[in-house]
C-alpha cells in the first residue's frame, strides 16, 4: 500500500523564532489558539508528549523525535480516542521554523507512514489551517482568533 | 494546503480576524495589495472579462488574466498567466479563485488555483511558493495594520516566492 501524501500548512509570521517556538511549546499559550488544547512534555528526545483537552481529557499522545529549539520540533501524534487509527503506524507531525529575519516561516507537516483513508485526512486539513492562523493572530497581536474553543470542537482534528 | 486530491491544483486556506469587506478591499484595492504583494500592484477595472494585470515595481508586468467572476465581498476569480519570467511565461493561463465566508465572527478566505496545463507546472510551483507569503501578508496587514516584514527577497527564502 502506497504512504499517504503529507499534508503541509506554511505561514509567516511578523515575529522572532524563539516567540514562535514558545507558542508551540508552552500549554498556556497553546490552549489559547488550539482549540484549547494544552500540550506538555519535557522536551526530550525520546520523551512524551500530549495535548490536553480543554476539559482534561488526553487528546493527543506521542513521542518526541527531534527537538532543535527554536527551529525544529518533529514527534508522533497519534490521537487517544480515535480507535481506528490506534492499529496504525503513527502519524507524525513536524513543526519547522525558519528564520527570515524580521519574520519567519513556518512550515507544519503531517506525515502518514501508511495508506489512510481520505476521511482521516479531512480533519488535519481542515484543522491546520485555523490552528496555525490563530497561533498567527496570537503571536502578532496577543490575541487568538475568537471563540475557537466554541466552534472548533474535536471534529475539526479528527484524522490528525 | 499541499496535500489535495489533485496534485495539479493548489488549495490555501487562511483565516482573517476581520470583516469580509476589509478582506474584499485587501485582495481587490492597490493601498492594500502593495502592502503584502511584493510592492506589486493590480491594474483592473474589476469588470466582468476585463483584462487584469499584476504590476511590479518599476513598470513591469508580471502576470496577466481576465477576470472571471466579481461578485463582492464574497468570490473573485481571474485567469493568471505568467508573462514575465522565461521558465513560466510558456505556460498557458491557470485560473485563481478566492471564495470568503464569514465564520463565527471572522473570516474563512479559501483560494484555489488549479487549471495548469501540464504534470510537471514550473507555475504551479512557484505558486505554491508565492501564495502563502502573500496570503500571510493580508492577514498581518489586515489586523495590525502593518506589512507583514517583505519576505520574498530573504536569502534564506525560497526563490520560488519571487513569482507571485
Amino acid at each position: 500500500m502506497n504512504k499517504t501524501p503529507d499534508t503541509v500548512y506554511v505561514t509567516y509570521i511578523a515575529a522572532r523564532p524563539q516567540k514562535v517556538w514558545d507558542a508551540l511549546t508552552q500549554g498556556e499559550i497553546t490552549q489559547q489558539y488550539f482549540f484549547g488544547r494544552r500540550i506538555e512534555s519535557d522536551w526530550k528526545v525520546g520523551g512524551r508528549v500530549v495535548y490536553w483537552q480543554a476539559d482534561g481529557t488526553l487528546d493527543v499522545s506521542g513521542e518526541i523525535l527531534e527537538c532543535d529549539p527554536p527551529r525544529k520540533l518533529r514527534f508522533t501524534w497519534t490521537v487517544e480516542w480515535v480507535t481506528e487509527l490506534k492499529s496504525l503506524p503513527p502519524c507524525i507531525v513536524t513543526y519547522q521554523i525558519d528564520d527570515l529575519g524580521e519574520a519567519v516561516r513556518l512550515t507544519v507537516i503531517e506525515e502518514h507512514p501508511s495508506f489512510l483513508e481520505e476521511k482521516w485526512l479531512e480533519g488535519g486539513r481542515r484543522g491546520w489551517p485555523i490552528i496555525l492562523c490563530s497561533l498567527k493572530s496570537f503571536v502578532e497581536t496577543g490575541k487568538p482568533l475568537p471563540d475557537l474553543i466554541e466552534h472548533g470542537k474535536p471534529d475539526a482534528l479528527k484524522a490528525s | 494546503m499541499s496535500s489535495n486530491k489533485d496534485p495539479q491544483t493548489f488549495v490555501y486556506v487562511t483565516f482573517i480576524n476581520s470583516t469580509l469587506e476589509k478582506v474584499w478591499a485587501g485582495l481587490t484595492q492597490n493601498e492594500f495589495i502593495e502592502q503584502f504583494w511584493g510592492n506589486c500592484h493590480i491594474e483592473c477595472d474589476w469588470k466582468l472579462g476585463s483584462k487584469f494585470q499584476l504590476h511590479a515595481p518599476g513598470g513591469l508586468v508580471y502576470d496577466e488574466g481576465e477576470v472571471l467572476a466579481f461578485d463582492p465581498p464574497h468570490h473573485l476569480s481571474y485567469t493568471f498567466k505568467n508573462v514575465f519570467f522565461n521558465e513560466l511565461k510558456a505556460e498557458p493561463a491557470s485560473r485563481v479563485d478566492f471564495k470568503l465566508e464569514l465564520q463565527d465572527g471572522f473570516v474563512k478566505l479559501t483560494l484555489v488555483h488549479d487549471q495548469f496545463p501540464t504534470s510537471n507546472s514550473k507555475y504551479l510551483r512557484a505558486i505554491s511558493g508565492g501564495w502563502p507569503s502573500i496570503l500571510s501578508g493580508l492577514k498581518t496587514l489586515l489586523e495590525t495594520g502593518k506589512p507583514l516584514p517583505f519576505v520574498w527577497s530573504h536569502k534564506n527564502n525560497n526563490p520560488a516566492h519571487k513569482f507571485g
